[in-house]
């Protein structure tokens, strides 16, 4: 009876393990740097390019009285002026830029207005009003 | 009356803020937005629009400051010149604490002599009293220009200075143009619109603005000539800067642009050209180009200087880079090794007027990236070698596409890449040092292969940082 007992207690160990989800497999192998441009597999969508554009969008805002048109004025964080145009106040403004691709943030600068524009996805959407701080 | 005076000094600051007709006043409702205000030279130290029903004096909004203490909370007026009449105002506080500590003051800044006259000055809040509007008015005659500030000041306390309907006695004289400075410091000699603090023409009317499409940097260009061929990767057959300004006039037409190309290396004996096409321009819309160097006959030129049976304007630059750069020795290369042949760098500008016609060029149609610059390998006009996926213009080879190891498909608008997604052209967006002869690049520039593989998200700074960790200089020249 004990060794029938025993054996059906070693099966069950042998259920319970077989049982068990498989530990991830360990890696087989490192995937080599390449050591050379030729030995280099760059990716279908990538375009080598060390610049990008950047689309900006700026909202206008009425002011009727005021027809003569104010210098926008679009810069790097060294002050390298990136564009320079003239705009009435009212106008939608819509430009295309080209810029490294390290550029994180333009700095733009329109009659009293000041800001400093994030490029995040390329895309650039902001206003040609002034950012007023918030009055408690 | 009253009411018509006040319906009336609302309608003019409807209409806005600078000399308003033969009434000569400047006005401020606070009916619109703050920071529109802001835009014409208001200035607001903390002071927001408030339409509590409770705390507005008339309309639909006032001005109200943050809660009152020893700071000056104010409004700030635009510059107004030769005041002469009442300066009128309401004002009210908020609540009732502290309200007999409360102050209103009201300043007169003058411009020419730098100097601040307190004219009026408010101080009979009470408690019992403290939020009934009260009227404020003094009459003022100057000659000159000045600015009216509006001032709460007392001592800390929940209560807030509450202003509305603020009329000053004499014309709008701020430019909001120019950081709203007095008007006559906005000078404009040639007449076009644009002060001449902001024009870099000031004495051109048909120019205004340099748009520089690198940024004032130069971009640097390198090739690999053997296209269709493999290359060794060196990419100095051909190494060159360049730099694009669009000079453009007051309306935002470019009426030139002027474009530098610094010849630096050539790592080849091949006898290579250089032209670009604007890839959104046709060739009718240019007037004339100069500042070409030609004389093999590899470009055939139509009346203008662009290159004939084009859609879009090409303008060849160079036909010969060994010429161009003054190179007639034997060996295979100059300024490419060392101890080799060194030349200086050749520096051709090229000037292309633009036709104002219809609606000009604007700096949408001219951009960096439609901005596309080539060789033409070895006086063979139809082997153009261009960026990756930049197109070829009319007159390329198009048999070559798909040749050797190149893995072009017209199709798709895939240009100039190898199986392995490879380049032929390198372009860094600022000028670079350059491989010398037979070093691969990747043995340079030690973070171009985690640039690529991260594809683009690394290290996009690769050809900037000239750290130890990301430049080897042994391996450029």
């Amino acid at each position: 009876m004990k060794p029938l007992f025993h054996f059906i207690i070693l099966l069950c160990l042998v259920a319970c393990i077989a049982c068990q989800p498989e530990p991830p497999s360990a890696p087989t192998g490192t995937t080599q740097r390449p050591t050379s441009f030729d030995n280099i597999s760059a990716s279908n969508t990538f375009d080598w390019s060390t610049s990008r554009e950047v689309i900006l969008h700026f909202s206008g805002f009425n002011a009727n009285f005021v027809d003569q048109k104010t210098v926008l004025i679009l810069s790097d964080p060294n002050q390298n002026t990136l564009y320079k145009g003239a705009h009435p106040s009212g106008e939608e403004i819509n430009l295309h830029i080209q810029v490294p691709t390290s550029l994180e943030f333009i700095n733009m600068e329109y009659g009293i207005t000041k800001r400093k524009l994030s490029i995040g996805d390329g895309t650039i959407v902001s206003s040609l009003l002034p950012s007023l701080p918030i009055v408690p | 009356m009253l009411i018509r005076v006040i319906k009336f000094t609302l309608l003019l600051s409807l209409i806005g803020y600078s000399e308003i007709g033969m009434a000569q006043t400047t006005t401020l409702s606070m009916e619109g937005r703050r920071e529109i205000d802001a835009a014409h030279c208001w200035e607001f130290q903390s002071v927001a629009y408030t339409s509590t029903s409770s705390e507005v004096i008339s309309g639909n909004q006032s001005a109200r400051t943050a809660p009152i203490n020893a700071n000056f909370h104010s409004i700030k007026s635009p510059w107004i010149i030769n005041p002469n009449g009442a300066i009128q105002f309401k004002h009210r506080l908020s609540g009732k604490e502290q309200a007999a500590k409360i102050k209103l003051y009201v300043i007169v800044y003058d411009y020419t002599n730098n100097q601040y006259d307190t004219n009026y000055s408010y101080s009979s809040y009470t408690a019992a009293n403290a939020t009934q509007i009260v009227t404020g008015s003094f009459n003022i005659k100057r000659v000159g220009i000045y600015k009216i500030i509006f001032s709460f000041t007392g001592i800390p306390s929940s209560t807030r200075g509450i202003l509305d309907e603020i009329s000053l006695p004499g014309a709008y004289y701020s430019n909001p143009s120019n950081a709203c400075l007095p008007q006559n410091l906005s000078t404009d000699t040639d007449g076009d619109g644009i002060m001449d603090k902001h024009d870099e023409y000031p004495n051109d009317p048909a120019l205004a603005f340099n748009n520089y499409l690198n940024g004032h940097n130069y971009t640097t260009l390198m090739f690999e000539d053997l296209w269709p061929g493999k290359g060794d990767y060196d990419f100095n057959d051909l190494v060159l800067d360049y730099q694009v300004n669009c000079l453009s006039n007051a309306k935002g037409q470019i009426t030139r642009a002027e474009i530098s190309i610094v010849l630096r290396a050539i790592g080849a004996s091949y006898k290579n050209g250089f032209a670009f096409q604007l890839d959104k321009i046709e060739p009718s819309k240019v007037l004339s180009v100069t500042g070409q160097k030609l004389s093999t006959g590899l470009f055939q030129l139509d009346g203008n200087g662009t290159e004939s049976g084009q859609t879009f304007a090409v303008i060849p630059v160079f036909d010969d880079a060994l010429k161009t750069i003054g190179f007639s020795g034997a060996g295979t290369g100059v300024n490419i090794e060392r101890n080799g042949s060194s030349i200086a760098y050749d520096t051709s500008t090229i000037v292309v007027e633009f036709s104002l016609n219809n609606t000009g060029i604007t700096l949408n149609d001219f951009t960096l990236a439609s901005f596309n610059p080539f060789i033409v390998i070895n006086q063979k006009r139809g082997r153009e070698l261009h960026k990756l996926n930049y197109a070829p213009t009319n007159l390329m080879n198009q048999s070559l596409f798909g040749s050797e190891y190149d893995n072009s498909n017209i199709s798709t608008g895939t240009y100039y890449k190898s199986k392995n997604n490879l380049p032929w052209v390198i372009e860094t967006f600022s000028s670079s040092p350059y491989m010398l002869e037979k070093k691969d690049i990747t043995s340079g520039y030690s973070k171009l292969i985690d640039w690529v593989l991260s594809s683009g998200g690394s290290y996009s700074d690769w050809y900037i940082n000239s750290g130890a960790s990301y430049r080897n200089s042994s391996a450029l020249y």
